[in-house]
């Protein structure tokens, strides 16, 4: 995997779902190749193993099998400018349901699928969407392109905003919500143009309070982002 | 290891290293003692004042910054301007201060080359002669009055005021006609065998492309010759630097122990600002050697590492005087370790790196690049690092916005003499 050029805070204890659970495969099998090599030779006592390997794979796995983060722990104040100029903060958005979803312009894969799917869950949603402002913040470390942003979002829900910011803007609000950003040294993608950026594609729904209430995959079916949303609203 | 830790030893190798080269303080009558400069600005003119520079997170901070004058049209800029002249030459350079404190001016391992003082508003000179071929060092050696006189003078260096400056040789070929970056007169055997060799052989390919070619001495760098310089920035220091002067911190005292990066950077960028560039990233074709020279002029241990090819180190510095000292032995590294104020002269050979399955490695038969297995297109892209892998962060945890760059090798492998026959090899 190439992470030349991502930003990460990895000062937070930040763990996935899937992190975990490829940290406790990966540990399993190591042990499992260990004992094929006869590393387990040393007799094993009814508390566990003695043999230093396995004893710090098993502290590894207890080190490493925590829970993922409470939604709670994600967001926090910020300041960016939309796809019309206007400057925002998190409490533009106070009073309404918001999702927040991050991404780049020049993506033909993850963006434009999670926006379209975004799109279809406010269909289903109905009438009761109008309380929901979904929003796409721009990841780029190049300087904002408003104009891009602008029609890049226009091709979906008229009611999604795009957002972009200063460099220090966007680098506050990616660590608000852990956003996971790589800028890949070279793009073999056939119908994308300029960087590309491997990023997170969590979409975050916020209460009208700010308090975010949950997250979900980009690729979650519409029908289920309509559901999740419907039964936190 | 810890953050701090390392710095500590860091800490230990500037200790070894300043105390023989630094001057001592320069305290403000020892200024007022300093001869103006007798005549003309001299060969190289130089200003020192401050710029406010935007860091990879996009935060500002003031550094004290060189800027150079007698050519061109340049900014004050962070590290400063490379400077280059030739072994031998009488130079005389000019500085000129347009801060509101002192401030000096150093060469590693050119003692003649100080200016003890300049005040505030005003121009200093000195005038030595050019010692033998290879990579120094420039900095701001001067003590603000808060650095305790018996620790080493760091903060004006770490701040902004430092820069490279190359020595060229007079007489730099070996006796079968091959450049090199060194005077004839420091060639040991197995540096001549490794400069011949260039371009001659199956390892070190490219035919008369292979040979290495210096850079002109009024340019900064060339597609054969890189500088790598890095620093670190703890910003608790930077905020020091105002208007009317350095505030006098009681973290002076102790800076070495009050020093805690936040940024770490190569030419002043770090991160996504030095995933290019042509003063960083080597981009040639195979069997078209570079020499990076890397300098360091922070206060934290580096260990400098690429991918995809070993680099030949050619020269370092003696951290006791300073001096340039050309190896007589020609060790291959994969990780090389710059000390604070160290300098190497590294020679990245371009060869074909080992992951490109060109050749059976059997028969020795060479696979056409149309069967190999090639996983990338060109150009081939190979990251550089630091081991000292807490350097590869910035702002407390962005990873990998730190020191963190890369190479390029454009294609075909069989070199700029096969790019249009991309068939075989």
């Amino acid at each position: 995997m190439n992470t030349k050029y991502s930003d990460r805070d990895t000062t937070s204890a930040r763990r996935t779902l899937g992190g975990c659970l490829a940290a406790t495969v990966l540990a399993s099998a190591l042990l499992a190749v260990l004992s094929a090599a006869g590393v387990t030779s040393a007799p094993a006592s009814a508390h566990g193993s003695r043999h230093p390997v396995i004893k710090e794979e098993r502290r590894y796995i207890r080190t490493h099998s925590v829970s993922p983060d409470t939604p709670e722990s994600y967001g926090g104040p910020f300041e960016l400018t939309d796809h019309n100029g206007r400057a925002v903060t998190d409490k533009t958005f106070h009073g309404k349901w918001t999702l927040y979803f991050f991404g780049y312009t020049g993506c033909r894969e993850a963006c434009p699928l999670g926006l379209e799917n975004i799109t279809r869950s406010l269909e289903l949603i109905g009438p009761e969407s109008e309380k929901i402002q979904p929003l796409f913040i721009d990841v780029g470390m190049e300087a904002p392109d408003r104009k891009g942003l602008a029609q890049f979002v226009s091709n979906f829900h008229p009611n999604i905003l795009g957002l972009s910011g200063t460099r220090a803007q966007t680098f506050e609000i990616v660590r608000l919500y852990k956003i996971r950003r790589e800028y890949m040294g070279t793009n073999y993608s056939k119908k994308e143009f300029g960087p590309r950026i491997d990023h997170t594609t969590y979409i975050f729904l916020v209460d009208p309070s700010g308090k975010t209430r949950g997250y979900y995959h980009h690729a979650l079916a519409p029908d289920q982002m309509a559901a999740f949303i419907r039964k936190h609203m | 290891m810890k953050r701090r830790d390392f710095l500590k030893y860091g800490g230990a190798g500037i200790a070894a290293s300043t105390a023989a080269v630094a001057p001592l303080g320069s305290a403000a009558e020892a200024c007022t003692a300093a001869q103006p400069c007798p005549g003309p600005l001299g060969t190289i003119a130089l200003r020192i004042d401050d710029k406010r520079i935007m860091m990879v997170d996009g935060k500002f901070f003031n550094f004290l910054a060189f800027k150079r004058t007698d050519v061109g049209s340049q900014d004050f800029t962070v590290p400063g301007p490379v400077l280059r002249i030739r072994e031998g030459d009488s130079i005389t350079i000019s500085v000129r201060n347009d801060r509101p404190e002192p401030h000096g001016f150093n060469v590693t391992g050119i003692p003649a080359a100080t200016i003890d003082c300049i005040p505030p508003g005003e121009t200093r000179c000195v005038t030595f002669t050019a010692p033998i071929a290879g990579t120094y060092l420039y900095y701001d050696g001067s003590r603000n009055l808060r650095e305790p006189v018996a620790s080493p003078a760091l903060l004006y260096r770490v701040l902004g005021l430092h820069g490279a400056l190359i020595v060229h040789p007079v007489i730099s070929h070996t006796d079968a006609g091959s450049p090199t970056p060194f005077s004839k007169s420091t060639h040991s055997p197995k540096l001549v065998a490794l400069f011949d060799a260039l371009g001659t052989c199956e390892r070190f390919q490219g035919g008369d492309l292979g040979k290495w070619k210096g850079c002109e001495i009024d340019q900064e760098y060339s597609f054969q010759e890189k500088i790598w310089l890095v620093n670190q920035v703890d910003p608790k220091f930077n905020n020091l630097i105002t208007a009317s002067g350095i505030t006098q911190s009681s973290l002076l005292l102790n800076m070495l122990g009050n020093f805690l990066p936040r940024y770490f950077t190569m030419n002043g960028r770090s991160g996504f600002d030095l995933a290019s560039g042509d003063d960083v990233c080597p981009a040639n074709y195979i069997g078209e050697p570079t020499l990076i020279r890397c300098l360091n002029a922070g206060l934290c241990y580096h260990s400098t590492h690429i991918h995809g090819n070993h680099l030949m180190e050619l020269a370092r510095a003696d951290l006791a005087t300073g001096a340039v000292v050309v190896h007589e032995n020609i060790i291959e590294r994969d990780v090389w370790q710059t000390w604070p104020m160290q300098r190497r002269d590294m020679l990245l050979p371009f060869e074909v790196p080992p992951d490109i399955p060109f050749r059976n490695p059997v028969t020795k038969a060479a696979i056409p690049l149309s069967e190999a297995v090639v996983q990338e297109q060109f150009p081939l892209r190979y990251v550089m690092h630091c081991h000292t892998e807490m350097s590869q962060t910035a702002a407390g945890g962005n990873y990998p916005q730190g020191l963190v760059t890369h190479w390029e090798i454009e294609g075909p492998l069989g070199g700029r003499a096969l790019r249009t026959n991309s068939a075989s090899l």
